[in-house]
């Protein structure tokens, strides 16, 4: 369930990135397949962590990338549907392809509602049962 | 408003990771993140790798568990620099709990740091702890489909273990089939076959000593390069 952790590091993230006085409404991800990363997990994490943090819901967008091989030798690019199938070799007989695509986690954008009468945007406050990450307290 | 951010999920794991590195590279000690399925055998390679490199190479080990000081007590038996990180209901380690328990070690006096992921074929995957490389380990009793179903340590793999071999003569395991999964996922990655149990671990040692040897070399002349 890596997966909360994921949520987790993206509501830090958004705390520095969202005006302040603004209310998270929705977020938009671009998650590549070799992340391992089940988007209803993914959502249920999120969910909980906004609940958890007395917060209104926000919805998750997720874009996912896939999995896409290119032949050094020959150029051809492709996708394999499953990393079991053994078409991580092209065809050319060059051997396995380069992975250049499907490794992506990226948040692309968020939407924000400003608040009329707050004056602080109601923060994640980094609580977690397996640990912290101590946002800004990079040494 | 729509508000683009553009950023990396994992961007402060990813930032606490290259300062683990680059601890680890003015230590010269060469970081080995061990992943494996809970049973595969990861806690007793570490036994027996102490035992055997005892006096050769000063070794640490960072073992990662959801719960219990077992694993930590098993290995502290053959080496002082064991520390135990508990990650509750967490199913990986992080950069923040590698940088936390490394200060309990002196990185100075270590050649070699084993950090022992929690047993967990997907999640450790893709959080960097500022290791040099990632090792993928499986077991004959796993079945040999597991290398296919579960790709995402065997691509990002610098070497591969198959453990348990001696019970290949027992358990129905197609072993040319496991070969050519793993060299189809990353032909770059050695597959180092080994029985823990049978004390048949030599091609293990000689490519950990081979590459801590290499990579001491390298922060000797370069302290700052990441591996």
């Amino acid at each position: 369930m890596h997966e909360l952790s994921i949520a987790e590091s993206i509501l830090n993230i958004l705390a520095q990135q969202m005006p302040p006085g603004s209310e998270l409404v929705s977020v938009e991800l671009r998650i590549g397949a070799l992340q391992g990363i089940d988007n209803d997990s993914l959502g249920f994490g999120w969910h909980a962590l906004l609940t958890a943090a007395g917060r209104p819901d926000a919805a998750l967008h997720i874009e996912r990338v896939p999995w896409r091989l290119r032949c050094d030798r020959c150029g051809n690019e492709w996708e394999p549907p499953d990393a079991a199938c053994q078409i991580t070799a092209c065809f050319c007989g060059a051997g396995a392809g380069r992975t250049i695509a499907g490794r992506e986690l990226e948040i692309i954008a968020c939407d924000v509602e400003r608040l009329a009468e707050t004056a602080e945007t109601p923060g994640y406050d980094g609580e977690h049962p397996t640990g912290e990450f101590p946002a800004g307290s990079l040494n | 408003m729509k508000v683009p951010v553009v950023e990396n999920v994992l961007k402060l794991n990813d930032e606490i990771a290259m300062q683990n590195r680059l601890k680890f590279d003015q230590a010269g000690v060469y970081v080995v993140d061990l992943i494996g399925a809970p049973g595969c055998g990861k806690t007793a390679l570490l036994e027996a790798t102490l035992e055997k490199l005892s006096g050769i190479l000063e070794i640490g080990v960072l073992a990662g568990d959801p719960a219990t000081s077992r694993d930590g007590d098993r290995l502290a038996k053959y080496c002082d620099n064991v520390v135990q990180i508990n990650t509750g209901n967490g199913c990986h380690l992080d950069a923040n709990q590698v940088r936390q328990a490394i200060t309990r070690l002196d990185l100075k006096s270590l050649d070699v740091l084993f950090i022992e992921n929690v047993g967990n074929l997907i999640c450790p995957v893709g959080f960097d702890l500022g290791q040099h490389v990632k090792i993928g380990m499986f077991s004959v009793c796993q079945g040999d489909d597991k290398a296919a179903k579960h790709p995402h340590v065997s691509l990002v793999a610098g070497a591969l273990l198959l453990n348990k071999t001696d019970l290949l003569q027992y358990i129905p395991f197609n072993l040319p089939q496991f070969r050519s999964d793993v060299a189809h996922l990353n032909a770059a990655a050695p597959l180092l076959e080994i029985s823990v149990r049978e004390n048949h671990i030599a091609p293990w040692l000689n490519w950990l000593t081979h590459n801590s040897l290499q990579k001491r070399q390298t922060c000797t002349t370069s302290p700052t390069v990441a591996g």
